[in-house]
């Protein structure tokens, strides 16, 4: 994964996880056995821990399937997704 | 046939596996085929594990893998005894064991080993999302008890995982059912599923398909 991409996941995970109801609680489980809250992941993630690495991979497989917006996007509220456009129109405006 | 399932329900991981278990021992029931052995627990040991695989014509695995064992409290299978796999089909709804050990127990003569290369990941919060996983997981063993091909089995648990990721992704699942988790469910399920992994000797697939149907 491109720096830059990496750097857009992580701004989107940090404001999904700061809109989370619950960042604390766990969400996901890596199968051997360990749970990870939405602020965890973030953490993980930024840190490049074992987690953090495997997640990333993750996101590098689904962007190379699907555009790198549709994947932010789907971490998104309908209203910030409208956000995130209305400032990207805005920046590409200038 | 005769198949086994074997879950070590070790920990709170591996018993959450082995809940996925039950769909596939009606099925094993209800297509005319003889369930072997349902080890769990305790009762999940190494050597019982090797015995119930030898017993059977296909064992169906729930529980931890690593990319060269399976393993409960103890390890179940590696290469130290892969070989019991021998003229055998191995379903493993674990992590990551279909990289090494599925290879090496289709060197040791396995007719074919169906799971997964990567760690797999999960979502916890959405009920209807985790059911989904857990068809998606056990698809290519109740294709299998169908009569199906190995080929057929993986093809089945693909397309069922492929679903999933559809129907977060852009179908009624987006932002409708689960807008705080639907982004790592429908990710979790593209990168399952582009970890599952058959392997077969060439000749495994039509072999299979007649040694299965020679065996009620």
């Amino acid at each position: 994964m491109k720096k830059q991409e990496e750097q857009k996941v992580i701004a989107v995970l940090q404001a999904w996880a700061a809109d989370h109801p619950a960042p604390d609680q766990p969400i996901l489980q890596l199968a051997y056995g360990k749970q990870y809250s939405a602020n965890q992941i973030v953490r993980e993630i930024r840190g490049h821990s074992a987690a953090g690495q495997t997640l990333l991979k993750m996101f590098d497989l689904a962007l190379r399937s699907y555009p790198l917006q549709e994947v932010l996007d789907s971490f998104r509220t309908k209203s910030s997704r409208q956000a995130a456009e209305e400032t990207a129109a805005v920046a590409g405006a200038h | 046939m005769k198949v086994s399932i074997i879950r070590p329900t070790n920990d709170p991981t591996a018993f959450a596996l082995g809940r996925w278990a039950p769909p596939v021992r009606k099925a094993i029931k209800s297509s005319g085929h003889t369930l072997c052995a349902d080890l769990r627990g305790r009762a999940c040991t190494r050597a019982a594990f090797e015995e119930a695989v030898r017993a059977s014509d296909v064992a169906f695995y729930f529980g931890h893998g690593e990319y060269d064992r399976l393993f409960g409290k103890a390890s179940l299978l590696d290469a130290e005894n892969v070989e019991v796999t021998s003229g055998r089909i191995v379903m493993a709804v674990a992590c990551s064991s279909a990289r090494d050990l599925g290879k090496k127990a289709v060197k040791a003569g396995a007719l074919g080993y169906l799971g997964f290369t990567e760690r797999l990941i999960l979502p916890l919060k959405n009920q209807f999302a985790l059911g989904a996983f857990r068809k998606a997981s056990i698809a290519g063993m109740l294709c299998l008890l169908q009569g199906g091909s190995l080929k057929r089995a993986h093809s089945q648990m693909t397309q069922a995982f492929d679903k999933v990721v559809n129907y977060f992704i852009d179908g009624p699942g987006q932002g409708a059912i689960d807008v705080i988790h639907g982004g790592f469910i429908w990710m979790s399920a593209f990168w399952n599923q582009a970890h599952i992994k058959l392997l077969t000797k060439k000749s495994a697939g039509p072999r299979t398909r007649s040694a299965v149907a020679a065996r009620p």
